[in-house]
């Protein structure tokens, strides 16, 4: 997608990114050897290395400002391709890593981690898994410590950043008394402190209840909108996050299935094609359209559904 | 009989957290009950209490009309298996066959039994390909597969999960809905925790749900999903067909024999096909 030429400044880009998991159960550690040069990491040639190839030539161009979903069957590759936008590929696991990741013009394989994740904030479905303080004001200050910053302009941030999100009567509780809910909103506040230029999301709202799960999604909107960072989730549930998304990228056996617009991805049928469960009504409209009944947009909430067909049958 | 009875349950725990009070709840043998309500409502910890692995701090629990304080532990861990939100809480060998065997290891049957048992869930989980594959190379998705598989593989007589929804695609679906089918067949019991309220409104026949440790309501699905008091309470939403035809009627009913038809399908398949049927191809 997105043909016109553009500033690799503004962008997050792969050119045949390729990753290969290495797993060691079947060998002793001393028997790895893994080669780490220029072109990426040379794979190991021990028999008793199990491998696993994750992402096969991925070739993408994501700008910054959009809304992206990320959908694909279990096992596609998708939060192994996220983790390479913020360097815990290669970095992190072991594997081999080929190919180039460009974050805002920095390649993930030269620049620090340190400084990586402060462009790209991660936030993993299970926020426990992240929040490590014992009150929600320790949590927050965590990064920015970290960083050197002082004192006075770590309190005046946490005060702004709990405020934007409406939680600062959470300031002092432990972030494990909180719901979860409110737990995924604190594990966001706490990567807002670092002004991330993107905010990656593993399946955020998987374990939450429906309605926190939409205040979730709506915080994460008007975080896109507000302050124009980039969101990429990833997301099963096609229900939950098409009222919010402007872009889909479908991703399938390591490879990009499809980068396009939300009504472009809806529209084509390379999305119902794969094993990503497709709302009802999504598929009533796609039916429609196919069988020449219907030749408007396809809705992307239940609302806009029955509006449609309404508006088809008057 | 093979129920689950909870008799003025409550549960604190050690740090004086109250997770459940004043639960009483009656499981026969053969139902397929949801439990659902917000976040830290007390669902989890409710179904801990069915094999023991947490015991009331007030009143009792009992399984086929023993306490599960009186109950035999290990019996009871096999005789009820819950799948378990989190697949990394419950694997922890170097490769998913050897999981399996872990598995199987403790049950008190023959060596051939064990193998058969451990061929059938091969199949019918389709899970050749990982066999010999760590559980923490494999996706999110496969892990939940193979921490379904454990449990399976034992053959226990009630089955409970939590969240087993959660991160599955088309294929992980197809392969609950012919668990939950075989398992109806045989009048299993099955106990499901879920937010998933299209989960809920196809598969469960009915909805406990709580609120605070507190048992809100208990019914027929399909009243406690369209109930708009115990949304409010709750943090439930509709289905989403329910939705669809709530937002058709909500403006004046169009004096339309198709549009009749509509408002009186039961599902988004039903309309399709009233749509199809009476309508002409339209030029584009």
């Amino acid at each position: 997608m997105n043909s016109s030429p553009s500033n690799p400044k503004d962008q997050i880009i792969t050119k045949n990114l390729s990753f290969v998991y290495e797993s060691v159960y079947k060998a002793n550690r001393d028997e790895i050897t893994t080669v780490m040069n220029k072109e990426g990491v040379k794979p190991s040639d021990n028999p008793k290395i199990d491998k696993f190839k994750a992402l096969n030539l991925i070739n993408l161009s994501i700008r910054q400002g959009k809304f992206i979903a990320m959908v694909g069957d279990t096992g596609s590759g998708k939060s192994t391709l996220v983790r390479t936008f913020n360097g815990l590929i290669p970095s992190f696991y072991r594997g081999i890593f080929f190919g180039y990741v460009g974050v805002f013009g920095k390649d993930t394989i030269q620049e620090k981690i340190s400084n990586l994740s402060r462009d790209v904030g991660l936030v993993f479905q299970n926020p426990e898994n992240q929040l490590v303080a014992m009150t929600v004001e320790r949590e927050i200050a965590f990064g920015l410590e970290n960083l050197g910053v002082e004192r006075d302009i770590i309190q005046d941030k946490i005060t702004q950043i709990l405020e934007y999100l409406g939680i600062s009567h959470l300031r002092m509780r432990h972030p494990y008394e909180l719901s979860g809910g409110e737990q995924q909103r604190v594990a966001i506040a706490s990567i807002l402190t670092l002004e991330p230029k993107v905010i990656i999301l593993d399946e955020p709202t998987a374990s939450l209840d429906p309605q926190a799960a939409e205040s979730v999604l709506n915080l994460l909107e008007k975080l896109n909108k507000d302050k124009k960072i980039t969101i990429i989730i990833i997301e099963h549930r096609l229900e939950v996050i098409l009222p919010y998304c402007t872009e889909i990228i479908i991703v399938q056996n390591g490879q990009v299935l499809q980068h396009a617009s939300t009504q472009e991805v809806l529209n084509s049928d390379l999305l119902y094609s794969t094993d990503v469960r497709v709302p009802k009504y999504i598929q009533l409209f796609k039916n429609l359209k196919s069988n020449k009944k219907y030749s408007g947009t396809i809705p992307t909430t239940i609302e806009q559904a029955a509006h449609n067909i309404r508006e088809l049958l008057l | 009989m093979r129920n689950i009875r909870f008799e003025n349950v409550g549960f604190q725990y050690s740090n004086e957290f109250t997770a459940l009070s004043n639960i009483s709840l009656n499981i026969q043998n053969g139902e397929v009950l949801g439990i659902m309500g917000r976040n830290g409502a007390g669902k989890s910890t409710l179904i801990q209490m069915m094999n023991g692995l947490l015991k009331p701090t007030e009143g009792n629990v009992f399984f086929d009309g023993i306490t599960t304080n009186d109950y035999d532990a290990s019996k009871l861990v096999q005789k009820i298996g819950i799948v378990f939100q989190n697949p990394e809480h419950q694997l922890f060998s170097s490769t998913v066959e050897e999981e399996l065997n872990f598995s199987l290891k403790n049950l008190q049957i023959s060596k051939d039994l064990k193998a058969q048992y451990k061929d059938e869930i091969i199949k019918e989980l389709n899970l050749q390909s990982l066999l010999h594959k760590s559980p923490w190379n494999c996706s999110g998705g496969e892990r939940k597969k193979v921490s379904l598989a454990c449990i399976l593989c034992r053959k226990p007589e009630v089955l409970v999960f939590d969240e087993p929804t959660l991160g599955q695609d088309k294929s992980g679906y197809k392969i609950l809905d012919n668990i939950i089918h075989k398992a109806k067949e045989r009048k299993q019991t099955i106990i499901v925790v879920t937010h998933n309220t299209e989960f809920a409104y196809h598969y469960l026949d009915r909805l406990v749900v709580l609120d605070n440790g507190r048992i809100l309501a208990d019914g027929p699905t399909g009243e406690i999903l369209t109930n708009s008091t115990i949304h409010e309470n709750s943090s439930l939403i509709e289905p989403q067909f329910f939705k669809f035809k709530k937002k058709m009627i909500e403006n004046n009913l169009p004096d339309n024999e198709v549009f009749k038809l509509i408002v009186q399908a039961k599902s988004f398949n039903e309309v399709e096909k009233i749509i199809q049927n009476s309508m002409g191809e339209i030029s584009q």
